[in-house]
């Protein structure tokens, strides 16, 4: 038998000889041998050691979580999370329930990582490139000293230096600045998805420099051009629950969402504008020459509406029609839809508010007219990104020019994502040395000449500002990993060793501190040590902040001419643009290498472990294309081989594929095999300060190799069997007439088949809000990461073998046009007439006394009846037994068993978090409180669509909530298997 | 050839039997005896009106037919250091939670840090040449900093949960599934251990036998 390390920590340190579970398998390989010859197959030992600690705490008790409050570095939204960790290591992320920003939710990629901090092709030990005897490059392991002793020496060298790096906020964009000054180093700021253009746009239309404060919640209408804000855009956790709430109202937000292709956002809007790409400008242009004419923004004063009415006299209708393709009914439903709101929000951003400046200035001057600002729009309120295209151009000039003494990079991937043109690659190679500060390889640090690790921002300190009144804190939840070091102590080090040291009085933790202390003194607070200590538990220092910025709007120039496609040399026919867009598995390309996101299914295409190309299926036959095809997307700057994903929600001659990062980074993000879309795009040398996404016209043919397309979903159409239904709202916000659910209507109670169960105490039963559901998935990750759910790859998932427990099923209905998109979360329902249990012929999948379906593994013989007999699909069989490659088995969750193979799984409703609640409520002497008891899912869903509760208390939320009249169960009607799960209809416009 | 098999089936279904019969009237026996602690406890309803799985029945673990003996009663492995629970506890008196303080606050019963053994015995340095050879490992090990590797011997399997502080909170005694743990010079497991020991014991309690209270 194959001797493997085990994965089960149980107690204090232990480490197992062999495998730990006696293996079912081979137990029945014996049974069917005979009892007696079967002796020597079982003779595998399950010895174990216990390491006990050196020294105790009360804080260190075996088996017991320790929390950590800190701050997740993911993105810029700043949010604060809580890390669980069980002896000594990080087990898992949630949402700091005291934290403003996102008050106690996390996103897919904020929860994933924790598999960038155990990542097994993480760099582990400072490197130092080499060549082999045949001229090859590798890297190889030195000491730390003798890497900072090298970027010491470069720092006392003559010449240019440079550090290039990601958005930092707070004590470490301190210490950098710091370092650079004092070493005379030029230092540049580059991210991809900082959203800088918000920030100028603000300060051409309002005067101040920063990205707004949007308040969703106070919005009565959205309209949105292009900008996902429930996926990467901004601060997606917080927007998304504000959103959310504003559709819980009694008269819920109307929300419109122009774009070329169906994103996420798009799909929770009432009405979805497909537009041609580019198209934008002309829309929000006649939306403001509409809003002058039905006089609004009459108290904006004179100077300004001159200017206003300068763009509004240049729109025109039926430009708007012909260049977007959207209908003039539509557009004048949007915008009498505006005109008529109380409060409304207009935004843009992501991939179209790149393409051009003046749409933004554009929909800055609707809210400005719509009365908007200072209500739902807050300029400078939010963060003030620092990243700019036109510096970091120059930067590239000048590594071209002139070989660079010290080049430093850190937290960011120019080679992948600058434009070729910019030829940033050459002068990376040409610079003297090349440090990178980078925990992972991208496609920069594998050109570095020394790597010298940085932590994670899981092992790090460290704090961050996302918004004036909020400070937040990080700090590490575990020791490193590896042998890497905090960046913040890398610059004090390789400081100190160069002389001129930046820091005196210790590490970069006793800088952080002493920030802090600093901030409390200002604060004139008496006791900062206290302040201190009370930050760190919390998670930071919040308050609300006073006041807002003035708007001194002046400084916007209306542009006359329009921004067009490049089509650079090469391309003469079937011109089609390239739309590229971040999405929520891979945000600028950064998170390639974590199994969770490449396995989690792209919330719109349901597309998994790799990235692809969406075209219409007009356009896809014009061009003899069919879904699963592989594609070569070229220009005149490179070519990327993708699959076809046809689809009827995406703009004709548009191809819309998702930014990824390539198989630089590791083994997964090898397996997913993506092309680098940025080497096709050709904006560079603008005087832009983003990098302009769509701007480019590219050549499509069909390739010669292939690439697989895998997709977890089959049917696009509920087939009229009701599982995801709507209740649609009219105009006056009285009910209208239910789409699905009104010919099935209230069915006779059936006779039953089997003995009603009556659960003494609990009666576990769940809700899920569709209205509130926006199909964001972090709640599939969030279930991955509890459970110990198996990764399965590329070539299984295309099986239909994924492993995961909770699925968000995606539905069309509608026309082409106008779809109306719906999310289910789906997951064991758990029903109290279960089709599972009786045929199961071992009794391992049974009734629990609390309502529960239960499966227990060790029981489990692997027949799959029940896989076969469930009606929603939820069982999962592990058709082999995965493995969690070193350190990923470090976050396995030890209350949780790992299962091996041949056995069945499936939700459990985290009846380990069900018993931890019991447990804590028999120590108090009480039952279960309402709201005690939250799954992994619940917990961590940005818009609280799911409540968790006893079905038997009727005070309780999910009681409540599962008499209300949205409430229906799935197929239940027709089934009869009585689901403890009620889902909550989804809630409409007609519009 | 089908005559072959067909006896070979008997043979086995009476060597089975013969088994189960045996250990009932030895089981039945020890009873009687009265030893020094419980025994696995009564052998009723193992079957569990049918429901039970085969390799629960206590034959097989009693006679290390399957399963690494590890896991069955008797394992009283080497330890790295001779500590001897006659000393500590039946001659000096110590309580079991005194070292084992974690017990009734987790589910899990830790093995004492290193720290808390040199709370003693940075003084008492033992009396025989014996004890201080092994009081001398402990000293050792602390001086360089090291966790003593001490062999576990109750290894339970991974879909197993089992929350030592909720059966000391309700009143279960460590010696219940211990054993006399006083009078062991090297500790030894004592029970079996098995979904039928435990299930027995829940019964006899009227706990709660649901598979949920004990699989994870």
């Amino acid at each position: 038998m194959k001797k493997k390390k085990s994965l089960n920590i149980i107690g204090n340190t232990q480490e197992n000889t062999s495998e730990d579970l006696v293996s079912r398998r081979s137990f029945l390989k014996v049974l069917g041998a005979g009892t007696a010859l079967g002796l020597s197959a079982c003779a595998d030992s399950t010895k174990q050691k216990i390491f006990p600690d050196l020294e105790g705490n009360s804080a260190k008790n075996p088996g017991v979580a320790v929390w950590y409050n800190s701050t997740c570095r993911e993105c810029e939204a700043g949010c604060g999370i809580s890390v669980r960790t069980r002896e000594g290591r990080a087990v898992k992320i949630e949402g700091n329930a005291n934290h403003p920003v996102n008050k106690g939710s996390l996103c897919a990629t904020g929860q994933a990582a924790l598999q960038g901090l155990y990542d097994p092709d993480r760099i582990r030990e400072p490197l130092q490139k080499e060549l082999n005897k045949k001229g090859q490059p590798f890297f190889k392991a030195i000491s730390w000293d003798k890497a900072l002793a090298q970027v010491s020496s470069a720092l006392k060298g003559k010449g240019a230096n440079y550090i290039i790096r990601g958005e930092e906020t707070g004590s470490l964009e301190k210490i950098f600045d710091q370092f650079s000054s004092k070493f005379n180093i030029t230092q540049n700021v580059w991210d991809i998805t900082s959203e800088s253009e918000l920030a100028e746009s603000s300060k051409r239309v309002f005067g101040t420099y920063g990205i707004p404060h949007y308040k969703f919640g106070k919005a009565e209408v959205i309209l949105s051009f292009g900008a996902n804000f429930l996926e990467t855009w901004v601060s997606p956790v917080e927007f998304a629950r504000e959103f959310a709430e504003a559709k819980r109202k009694e008269h819920p937000v109307k929300f419109f969402h122009v774009e070329p292709r169906l994103s996420m956002t798009g799909s929770n809007a009432d009405l979805w504008l497909k537009s041609k790409p580019g198209s934008e400008v002309e829309i929000a242009k006649y939306l403001i020459a509409e809003l002058v004419k039905s006089k609004k923004g009459q108290n904006l004063g004179s100077d300004l509406m001159s200017k206003i009415s300068s763009i509004a006299s240049s729109a025109d209708l039926s430009k708007a029609v012909s260049t977007s393709g959207i209908s003039q009914e539509k557009l004048t439903s949007v915008i009498d839809s505006l005109v008529k709101s109380k409060s409304s929000l207009v935004i843009a951003g992501g991939t179209a508010g790149s393409f051009s400046n003046d749409l933004l200035d554009y929909v800055n001057i609707i809210n400005l007219l719509l009365g908007n600002v200072g209500k739902t729009v807050l300029p400078g309120l939010l963060r003030k990104p620092k990243s700019n295209l036109s510096e970091i151009l120059k930067t590239s000039k000048e590594l071209n020019a002139k070989a660079a003494n010290l080049l430093i990079t850190y937290n960011c991937d120019p080679v992948l994502n600058l434009p070729v043109e910019a030829g940033f690659e050459y002068g990376v190679k040409k610079s003297k040395l090349h440090v990178s500060f980078s925990s992972h390889f991208n496609e920069t640090t594998r050109l570095a000449d020394i790597i010298l690790p940085a932590n994670t921002s899981l092992e790090s300190w460290g704090d961050a500002n996302p918004r004036p009144g909020v400070k937040s804190l990080m700090q590490p939840v575990m020791q490193a990993v590896f042998n890497t070091k905090e960046v913040g102590d890398i610059l004090i080090d390789s400081s100190k060793k160069a002389g001129q040291s930046i820091f005196e009085n210790g590490s970069f933790q006793d800088y952080v501190k002493a920030e802090w202390l600093d901030y409390g003194k200002r604060l004139s607070r008496t006791n900062i040590e206290k302040f201190w200590k009370e930050s760190l538990e919390k998670g930071g220092y919040f308050t609300n902040p006073k006041g807002q910025a003035k708007i001194e709007s002046s400084g916007f120039k209306p542009k006359s001419k329009n921004k067009k496609f490049i089509s650079p040399k090469g391309i003469e026919k079937d011109k089609i643009v390239l739309y590229p867009y971040t999405s929520i598995r891979d945000f600028s390309g950064k998170y390639a290498n974590r199994p969770w996101l490449q396995e989690l299914p792209d919330p719109v295409t349901k597309i998994v472990w790799s990235s692809w190309a969406e075209i219409h299926p007009k356009t896809a036959n014009r061009l003899g294309l069919s879904k699963g095809d592989t594609v070569s997307v070229s220009n005149f700057y490179g070519e990327v081989q993708l699959p076809v994903y046809t689809t009827n929600y995406v703009s004709e001659n548009t191809i819309a594929v998702p930014v990824s990062g390539t198989g630089e980074q590791g083994r997964y993000a090898n397996q997913a095999g993506n092309g680098n879309i940025f080497s096709l795009l050709a904006s560079a040398y603008s005087s832009e300060k983003s990098l302009r996404l769509l701007s480019t016209e590219v050549n499509v043919k069909r390739s010669r190799i292939s690439r697989k397309l895998v997709q977890t979903q089959g049917s696009d159409s509920q087939l009229g069997r009701g599982l995801a239904e709507t209740e649609l709202i009219s105009e006056d916000h009285s009910k209208g007439h239910d789409d699905h659910s009104s010919h099935h209507g209230k069915h006779h109670e059936p006779e039953q088949m089997y003995k009603q169960r009556t659960p003494a105490i609990y009666d576990w039963g769940m809700n899920i809000d569709l209205a509130s559901c926006t199909g964001c998935s972090a709640c599939v990750v969030a279930c991955y990461a509890e459970n110990n759910i198996s990764v399965v790859g590329k070539e299984v998932c295309d099986q239909g073998r994924e492993m995961s427990w909770l699925r968000i099923e995606r539905y069309y209905d509608g026309d082409e046009e106008d779809p109306k998109t719906s999310h289910l979360p789906m997951m064991c329902q758990h029903c109290d007439n279960a089709p599972c249990e009786p045929v199961c012929p071992v009794y391992a999948t049974y009734h629990t006394e609390e309502g529960l379906n239960a499966m227990v593994y060790n029981r489990c013989v692997g027949t799959r009846y029940c896989g076969n007999n469930c009606s929603y699909k939820v069982r999962r069989f592990n058709w082999f037994e995965f493995d969690w490659p070193e350190p990923l088995n470090l976050q396995i969750n030890p209350d949780v068993t790992k299962r091996v193979a041949g056995v069945m799984e499936k939700c459990t409703f985290c009846i380990q978090r069900i018993n931890e609640a019991k447990d804590t409520a028999k120590d108090e002497g009480r039952l279960v409180r309402d709201g005690e008891v939250q799954p992994a899912c619940a917990q961590t869903c940005p818009t609280k669509a799911i409540t968790f509760g006893n079905r038997k208390d009727p005070d309780s939320n999910v009681s409540k909530l599962g008499a209300a009249d949205r409430a229906y169960k799935v197929l239940d009607h027709h089934l009869n298997t009585q689901p403890s799960v009620t889902y909550l209809k989804d809630r409409r416009y007609k519009v | 050839m089908t005559k072959i098999i067909k006896y070979f089936i008997f043979t086995i279904c009476l060597v089975l039997t013969f088994l189960v019969v045996f250990q009932r009237i030895q089981l039945r026996a020890e009873n009687k005896q009265g030893s020094n602690y419980p025994l696995s406890g009564k052998r009723a309803g193992v079957w569990n009106d049918g429901q039970a799985a085969l390799w629960d029945l206590n034959i097989l673990d009693h006679y290390r037919l399957f399963g690494s003996p590890e896991r069955a009663r008797g394992y009283k492995p080497e330890q790295p250091i001779n500590f001897s629970h006659v000393t500590h506890v039946q001659e000096k008196g110590i309580e079991c939670q005194f070292c084992h303080w974690n017990v009734a606050k987790s589910p899990y019963a830790a093995i004492p840090e290193v720290q808390t053994c040199m709370g003693c015995h940075s003084i008492i340095a033992g009396t025989s040449e014996e004890q201080k050879k092994e009081i001398n490992k402990l000293k050792d090990y602390s001086s360089k900093g090291e966790p003593i590797p001490w062999e576990k011997v109750h290894v339970m399997p991974d879909y197993v949960r089992f929350n030592h502080k909720r059966h000391v909170k309700a009143g279960v005694a460590c010696q219940s599934c211990h054993g006399q743990i006083p009078e062991m010079e090297t500790v030894e497991r004592v029970s079996s251990m098995k979904m039928g020991w435990c299930i027995d014991c829940h019964r006899e309690q009227a706990s709660s036998i649901d598979c949920y209270v004990c699989h994870k």
